[in-house]
């Protein structure tokens, strides 16, 4: 037999007519379900419920954002930090600090400073309490005429000629 | 085997039944469907009983070559249509053929029954099974041979997967076009096309050992 022809058989298959006809009567005379009212409320007020308290929540954290802003300090109402700025800053004005120098101190430079030693060199050396080389190398002759001529008349040398003679 | 309670109160030779009317299932554009069924929703129960008629045999023929034994094919529609007045209240249109909302209805019943256990898709051998209680009311012929290819037949098919049943049923056994086929079953064209090649392959092979039936469907 061809299946073709088999499935066409299959278009028989009919329900039992007394079958039918009590499973119909059976089936609308079955009442249907009422929703219930009251459930439907419940719901209504459930959902309502169930949105604002996300925008509660959703507030609340948005607060919570802002409150690391401190422009306005009324948009920040919850202070979570322990860190006092206005505390800070008192704190560092009150603290004193002087600063000294100890010990500074600087010599004068005298005339029976010996002639084979160029006089700035010698200041320099007394300074700085370095032994000084023979003055006859030209390198430093020529340098040191006219500080000689300058410094040969003064018996004291201020610091600040000294720094322009060190300078040179 | 014990009769469910359902099929013994069903029982009885009271009156006769109404003739079935045909009509088109292409993309549920039916105005007089439309307007029974706006009727059945909002509470009618005489439309609903229309409905009933439309569809009663086709859901029957679908649960039947699915589950194969009489009583359990009309328990199951019982309760298809059952559950179809119950809930028809929330059915909104939305293109489908009412049909489509039957047969989902249908195929949930089948899965519930068989989670039930009431009866399990492991099949009778055909020397065991009784002819009588076989899904197909053969009237001319009769004879046991035909009845029992008949049966092979279904069980082959009801040994699918369910889109494939689905597809073969609708495809073969109602006759409906491609497009009535994708509207019944929710799906596309090209879905359902595909769905028929792969059930006509696997029934195929599932029908090979027997040479008595010709395999004449592509």
């Amino acid at each position: 037999m061809k299946l073709s022809h088999i499935f066409t058989q299959f278009r028989r298959i009919d329900p039992d007519p007394h079958y039918s006809e009590k499973s119909k009567r059976v089936i609308l005379a079955h009442p249907r379900e009422a929703m219930p009212m009251r459930g439907t409320s419940i719901m209504v007020f459930l959902r309502m419920l169930e949105t604002g308290v996300a925008l509660v929540l959703a507030g609340f954290f948005l607060l919570l954002a802002t409150g690391s802003f401190s422009g306005n300090k009324y948009l920040a109402p919850v202070r979570y930090s322990v860190i006092d700025p206005s505390g800070l800053q008192a704190e560092a004005q009150a603290i004193d600090i002087q600063i000294r120098l100890a010990n500074l101190d600087y010599s004068e430079v005298t005339s029976t400073a010996p002639q084979s030693t160029t006089p700035e060199a010698g200041v320099v050396a007394h300074l700085l309490s370095l032994p000084v080389k023979d003055a006859s190398s030209t390198a430093s002759s020529t340098a040191s005429g006219s500080v000689a001529s300058s410094t040969a008349s003064s018996t004291s040398l201020s610091v600040n000629d000294a720094l322009q003679a060190l300078s040179q | 085997m014990e009769i469910c309670p359902v099929r013994a109160f069903l029982m009885g030779r009271d009156s006769n039944l109404s003739t079935f009317s045909t009509f088109s299932m292409v993309d549920g554009g039916d105005n007089q469907e439309l307007d029974l069924i706006k009727a059945a929703v909002g509470g009618d129960s005489s439309a609903f009983g229309v409905l009933y008629d439309r569809y009663q045999a086709m859901i029957y023929r679908f649960v039947m070559i699915k589950v194969g034994r009489r009583e359990e094919a009309e328990d199951i529609t019982h309760q298809v249509f059952l559950s179809a007045w119950q809930s028809v209240r929330t059915y909104r249109h939305k293109g489908f053929p009412f049909s489509s909302w039957l047969y989902r209805i249908a195929r949930n019943q089948i899965i519930d029954h068989y989670r039930a256990g009431a009866n399990r898709k492991g099949e009778v051998s055909i020397e065991k099974a009784d002819p009588e209680s076989f899904a197909v009311a053969v009237d001319h012929a009769g004879n046991i041979e035909a009845k029992i290819e008949l049966e092979t037949v279904r069980a082959a098919v009801a040994r699918l997967r369910p889109d494939y049943q689905d597809v073969i049923i609708l495809r073969f056994v109602e006759d409906m076009s491609l497009k009535e086929s994708a509207a019944a079953l929710g799906k596309s064209e090209g879905a359902v096309k595909l769905l028929q090649h792969r059930a006509i392959r696997e029934l195929k092979k599932s029908l090979a050992g027997d040479p008595s039936i010709a395999f004449d469907i592509q």
